[in-house]
C-alpha cells in the first residue's frame, strides 16, 4: 500500500508550518503579560513564531534541492495505533486479559505474515508475563 | 471470556444476598486505597501508615494505587467511578475541597461526591522564613509588607502554601508578590538562599531543615501550637486572630458503599490510630492525629469548602 | 583519614550476609525492571515499598537505592537493541543502536556494563569524600542561574543531531512546544490540554520517549523489506584491547560531569546523558566517528547516567531536599523507616549513611559480575522472531506507561506520539533533539519566568549573578567560536546552503 505523495523536503515543511500554527494559534489566545508577569502564552508564542520561521526557510529552500518522494505504509502505523487503542477500551471495559489478545491480534496483521496459532502463543505468554508483574510487582493491571 | 461470566454471577450473587452477609464476609480480597498525588509526597506517607496497620488487623493486603494529576482531581474521579463495594477507597484531602472552588469546570464535586470514612490526620503548614531574615515575627512581616513588596514561595498555585499567603493578604490588607513552583523542594531551596522572603510549607519536609538551623520558623498556621515546635506561636496568637490552616486528610470510599462497610472501615480506622506505631511515626513528621465518625468529617469538609472558595475568589485562582 | 574510617565503618554494616542480600536483589530487581521498556526506578520502588516495611532500615535503603542504580544499567539494554529508551537512556538509542545496526550489540551492551562501573565507582569517591561540603551547591543555583543552565544546556541539539542542524534545530523547537502542554506553573492556566484531565500534568516522559522511539521503530521495521534492521547483523561479543581501551577516557569524563550534574537540582541522569554525550563529540579523540555507532558516544552516556543517579543522593542526605521525583520517593521510604534525611541525618545515622555509602559500591561490583556475563543472555533477543517480538514489545509498552500514572488514558497518548514519531521518521526528522527540547524547554521557561519575577522584572539579573553570568558567557562565546568555524572550515558548503 505504498501511496504516491509529495517530496520529503516539501512536506518536512509543511508539517513543521502546521505544528507551529497549531500552537501558535492556541498560544495568541494566552494572556502575554509583561516583562515581571510574563503570561503563560509568551514563551509558547515566541517558540511557534521560531519554528514557523524555520519551516517557511525549509519550504524555500526545498525550491532549490532535489529530494526523495515522502513515503508512507499507511497499512501498518494505522493497525498499530488501532491495536493501541484497542488494548486501552478492552482493559478499561473488560480486563486486561482481553487486552493483550486484542493487542496481539490487531498488531498481528501487521507483521508480514499472520499466523492464528503464533498470536495466540503469544497472547498465552504475555498473559503469563503480566501476572507475574501483577503478582511480583504489584502492578496494578486488572488482569481477570 | 470465561471470567466475565463469573464476574456477572459474582454480581448477581452480590445483589441477591443482603448487605449485612456482605459486610460479614468483608474484607473477602485485597483492598486498594488510590491516593491522588505522587508516591512520597505526605499524604502517600499516611496512607501507607495507616493502611499497613489497617492491613494486619483486617487480614487483607492493602495496596497503595497513586493516581496523581490535576491536583487530585483524577485520583478522586476514578474512585468517584469505581464499585461501591468497600474494596477501592480514596485517601481524600484539602485538596478535595479545594478542588471545586479551584476548578470551576469541574463536571463532579471532587468534596461532595464520595462517602465519608474518617479523617486521618490533621497537618499543620508553618511560615518559615531565611536564617539570615530579619523577619522576626508575623507582626513584623506584616508591618514589612507595608513598605515593601515581600515575595512568597509556594508549592504551586491553589495549594494551601499559596492560599495561606493569600490568607494573609485579605486578612492584613496588604499586598505580596505570589512565587509559584513546581514542588516544594524547589521552594525551599530558595528560601533557604533567600531569595524569596517566605513560604508557608506544611511541617513535614520543612522539620528536618527547622530543626537544623536552615530555616527559621516564625508562626503555625494552625488553631493549636505544633507539639512538634512548642515554642513557635500560632498566627492567631501573634497577630491575625482566626487564622486557621491545615493541610488535613482522611479516608473516603465511593457513594453508595454499603453503611454496614464503611462503620467498619470507621473501626478499623479507630484501631489503627490508636497504635503506638502508626501515633510515632505521623506525629514525628509533625501531624495531628484526628478520628471521628463520618459525620464529623463531613462537618469539617463542608466548612473547609466553604472557607477555600472564599480565599480562591478573592486571590483569583480559578484555573480555566 | 577520617573519610577512610567511616568508609570501613560503612562496609562494616554493609558487609552483614542480610545486607548483602538485600543489596544482591535491589541489584537484580533493578536491572530485569530497567530491561522492560518504560518501566522506570520510579514505579518499581513505588510499587516494592511495602516489601520493605519489614526489614530493618539500612537492609530496606539499601535494596531500594539498589533498584535505582541498577535500573540505570538496565535501561540502556533496550535502548542498544531495540531502541526503546528510558528517560535516562535516551542518548544510548543514537550510537547504541547504531552499533546495534553494525552487529556490536555485544560490544555496545558490554561498554555499558563496564562504563556504569566507572561512573558508579566515580560518583561514590565523590559521595564519601564531598557530601556534606556539596549539599550546598544546590542552594548556588538560583532561577536565572538554572536558566542561563538550561539555555547552555541547548548547545546540546548541535551535538545530538545525526543529520542537517536546521533539522535538529526545528526538532528542538518542536520539543519544547510539546513541553508547554499542561498545567502552567504560573498562573495555574491549562495549556493545549483540549480540556482532557490526562493532560492536566503534561505529557510524560516515558510517552513521548516511548513513542517517538519506541512505536515508530516497530512500525518502521514492519514496514521495511530493504532497509536494514537491527535482525539480519552479524553479533561480535568479545571486544579487542584497543576498542577497550577507548571505553575508558570516555567513561572518565561521563563521570565526572554525570557527578556534577547529579548535585543540582532538576539535573540528575536524564540531563547528565546529553552532556556527557556532546562532551564526548566535542572533546574525544573519536568525535568524528560519534553518531554512527562509536564506543565513546555509548561509553560516556552510560558512565554520567550511573554516577548522576548516585550523586543525585547528595542534596536529599545533606541538605533534605530531594532533587527529582526518585529521590521525593527515597525520601518517604526515609521517613517510613523512621529516618529523617536531612543535616543532621549524617550525625544521627552514620550507620545508615556510610552503611549506603558501602553498599552502593558493592553493589557496583554485583553489577559488574551480573552483567557481562549476562550480554551473551540479552543477546538471545535477536533469535527471537520480529513477529514474535513486536507485539510483546507493544504490551510492555503499554504497562510502561500505564506505571507512571496507573492511568490506562495515558497509553493513549504514547500512541499519539507513535503516529506522530511515524510521521517525523519518514520526513527525517531526528527525535533525539526534540527529546532535549522537551526536557529543558519547560525548565527553560519556568525558571525564565520566575527569575524575572523575582527580580521584577529586570534582565539585569542575569548578569549580576556570577553563575548565570558565567554560562551566558561561556554560551555566546561556544555559538560564535562554532559559527567562526564552520565559515573557515567549509566556504563553499556554505555557500552553497546560501544559493
Amino acid at each position: 500500500m505504498i501511496r504516491t505523495m509529495p517530496k520529503r523536503n516539501i512536506a518536512r515543511g509543511l508539517f513543521l508550518a502546521a505544528v507551529a500554527l497549531f500552537f501558535g494559534a492556541k498560544a495568541a489566545r494566552y494572556p502575554i503579560g509583561n516583562l515581571s508577569h510574563a503570561g503563560p502564552g509568551l514563551f509558547p508564542l515566541l517558540i511557534s513564531g521560531l519554528l514557523l520561521l524555520v519551516a517557511v526557510a525549509m519550504l524555500v529552500r526545498s525550491r532549490y534541492e532535489t529530494s526523495e518522494q515522502l513515503y508512507v505504509n499507511l497499512k501498518n502505523i494505522t493497525l498499530i495505533m488501532l491495536s493501541l487503542a484497542g488494548f486501552v477500551l478492552a482493559a478499561q471495559l473488560v480486563d486486561a486479559a482481553l487486552a493483550i489478545l486484542v493487542l496481539v491480534f490487531v498488531a498481528g496483521f501487521a507483521a508480514p505474515s499472520f499466523n492464528w496459532k503464533r498470536s495466540l502463543q503469544i497472547t498465552a505468554g504475555l498473559i503469563v508475563v503480566a501476572l507475574a508483574l501483577e503478582r511480583f510487582l504489584g502492578l496494578n493491571l486488572g488482569l481477570f | 471470556m470465561k471470567n466475565l461470566a463469573i464476574r456477572v454471577l459474582v454480581l448477581l450473587l452480590g445483589a441477591v444476598f443482603a448487605q449485612g452477609a456482605a459486610a460479614q464476609s468483608y474484607p473477602a480480597r485485597p483492598i486498594r486505597i488510590v491516593v491522588p498525588f505522587a508516591a512520597g509526597a505526605f499524604p502517600d506517607i499516611v496512607a501507607r501508615v495507616v493502611g499497613q496497620k489497617m492491613s494486619a488487623d483486617m487480614g487483607q493486603p492493602i495496596v497503595i494505587d497513586n493516581r496523581p494529576g490535576a491536583g487530585g482531581n483524577i485520583g478522586t474521579e476514578a474512585v468517584m467511578r469505581a464499585a461501591p463495594d468497600g474494596y477501592t477507597l480514596l485517601l481524600n484531602s484539602v485538596a478535595n475541597a479545594i478542588g471545586k472552588s479551584l476548578y470551576p469546570n469541574l463536571s463532579f464535586d471532587p468534596a461532595k461526591g464520595v462517602a465519608l470514612i474518617s479523617q486521618l490526620t490533621s497537618v499543620s503548614n508553618v511560615l518559615v522564613v531565611p536564617p539570615s531574615s530579619n523577619i522576626s515575627s508575623l507582626g513584623n512581616l506584616i508591618d514589612q509588607a507595608r513598605t515593601r513588596k515581600l515575595k512568597f514561595a509556594s508549592g504551586g498555585n491553589g495549594t494551601t502554601s499559596h492560599l495561606a499567603g493569600e490568607l494573609i493578604k485579605t486578612m492584613a490588607k496588604v499586598d505580596m508578590e505570589h512565587v509559584p513552583y513546581r514542588n516544594f523542594g524547589q521552594a525551599l531551596t530558595d528560601v533557604m538562599a533567600a531569595r524569596v522572603d517566605f513560604v508557608i510549607p506544611n511541617i513535614p519536609p520543612t522539620i528536618a531543615q527547622i530543626q537544623s538551623g536552615q530555616l527559621k520558623a516564625i508562626a503555625v498556621t494552625n488553631s493549636r501550637r505544633s507539639p512538634l515546635l512548642p515554642e513557635i506561636p500560632t498566627m492567631s496568637e501573634s497577630g491575625l486572630p482566626g487564622f486557621d490552616v491545615s493541610s488535613w486528610n482522611g479516608l473516603a470510599a465511593p457513594l453508595g458503599t454499603p453503611e454496614p462497610i464503611i462503620a467498619r472501615l470507621n473501626a478499623e480506622v479507630a484501631k489503627a490510630l490508636k497504635d503506638p506505631e502508626v501515633a510515632r511515626a505521623l506525629s514525628g513528621q509533625g501531624a495531628d492525629i484526628v478520628f471521628g465518625s463520618p459525620a464529623e468529617y463531613a462537618a469539617l469538609i463542608d466548612a473547609e469548602t466553604t472557607k477555600w472558595a472564599a480565599v480562591v475568589s478573592a486571590a483569583g485562582a480559578q484555573v480555566k | 583519614m577520617d573519610v577512610l574510617h567511616n568508609l570501613a565503618f560503612g562496609f562494616g554494616h554493609a558487609l552483614t550476609v542480610e545486607n548483602l542480600l538485600y543489596c544482591a536483589v535491589g541489584c537484580v530487581v533493578g536491572t530485569l525492571v530497567g530491561l522492560l521498556p518504560g518501566l522506570g526506578p520510579l514505579a518499581t520502588i513505588s510499587l516494592l515499598l511495602p516489601l520493605t516495611y519489614s526489614i530493618p532500615a539500612t537492609g530496606a535503603l539499601i535494596m531500594l537505592a539498589g533498584i535505582y542504580y541498577g535500573a540505570q544499567y538496565g535501561d540502556s539494554v533496550s535502548a542498544i537493541t531495540m531502541r526503546i529508551p528510558h528517560a535516562s537512556s535516551i542518548v544510548a538509542c543514537i550510537d547504541g543502536y547504531q552499533m546495534t545496526l553494525k552487529g556490536k550489540t555485544g560490544l555496545a551492551l558490554f561498554t555499558a556494563g563496564v562504563s556504569s562501573f566507572i561512573g558508579g565507582t566515580v560518583a561514590i569517591v565523590v559521595l564519601a569524600w564531598l557530601a556534606p561540603l556539596l549539599g550546598h551547591v544546590a542552594l548556588l543555583f538560583g532561577p536565572a542561574d538554572y536558566c542561563a543552565l538550561m539555555l547552555f544546556g541547548f548547545l546540546c541539539v548541535s551535538f545530538v543531531t545525526t543529520g542537517s542542524l536546521l533539522n535538529g534545530f526545528s526538532m528542538c523547537l518542536v520539543g519544547v512546544l510539546l513541553g508547554q502542554i499542561g498545567t502552567d506553573v504560573e498562573t495555574g492556566l491549562e495549556r493545549f490540554t483540549f480540556g482532557l484531565p490526562a493532560l492536566a500534568d503534561g505529557v510524560s516522559l516515558v510517552s513521548v520517549a516511548l513513542g517517538c522511539f519506541g512505536i515508530a521503530e516497530i512500525t518502521k521495521n514492519l514496514d521495511a523489506k530493504d532497509e536494514r534492521t537491527p535482525f539480519n547483523g552479524r553479533i561480535n561479543l568479545i571486544p579487542t584491547w584497543p576498542e577497550f581501551k577507548r571505553i575508558i577516557p570516555s567513561a572518565l569524563r561521563g563521570s565526572v560531569v554525570g557527578s556534577l550534574l547529579g548535585i543540582i537540582p532538576g539535573g540528575g541522569p536524564v540531563i547528565a546523558q546529553f552532556a556527557a554525550y556532546g562532551i564526548e563529540k566535542k572533546f574525544s579523540k573519536f568525535r568524528d566517528e560519534i553518531g554512527a555507532g562509536a564506543i565513546e558516544g555509548v561509553a560516556g552516556q552510560a558512565a554520567a547516567d550511573e554516577a548522576a543517579a548516585r550523586t543525585s543522593f547528595i542534596p536529599l542526605m545533606s541538605i533534605g531536599i530531594p532533587e527529582n521525583p526518585v529521590m521525593a520517593l527515597m525520601m518517604a521510604a526515609f521517613i517510613l523507616k523512621g529516618v529523617q534525611p536531612g543535616p543532621n541525618m549524617i550525625a544521627n545515622h552514620p550507620d545508615l549513611f556510610w552503611g549506603l555509602v558501602a553498599s552502593m559500591w558493592i553493589g557496583n561490583c554485583f553489577l559488574l559480575i551480573l552483567n557481562v556475563p549476562l550480554v551473551r543472555f540479552w543477546l538471545s533477543v535477536f533469535k527471537v522472531p520480529y513477529n514474535v517480538l513486536f507485539p510483546s514489545i507493544l504490551f510492555f509498552c503499554c504497562v510502561g506507561t500505564f506505571s507512571v500514572n496507573n492511568n490506562l488514558n495515558d497509553i493513549m497518548i504514547t500512541a499519539s506520539f507513535g503516529l506522530i514519531g511515524y510521521v517525523m521518521m519518514r520526513l527525517e526528522l531526528d527525535p533525539a533533539p526534540l527529546m532535549l527540547g522537551f526536557i529543558l524547554g519547560p525548565m527553560l521557561e519556568e525558571y525564565f519566568r520566575r527569575a524575572m519575577l523575582i527580580s521584577g522584572g529586570s534582565l539585569k539579573t542575569f548578569i549580576l549573578e556570577p553563575i548565570s553570568a558565567s554560562l551566558l558567557g561561556l554560551t555566546a562565546l561556544i555559538v560564535v567560536a562554532q559559527i567562526v568555524l564552520s565559515l573557515r572550515k567549509r566556504p563553499d558548503g556554505l555557500r552553497r546552503g546560501m544559493a
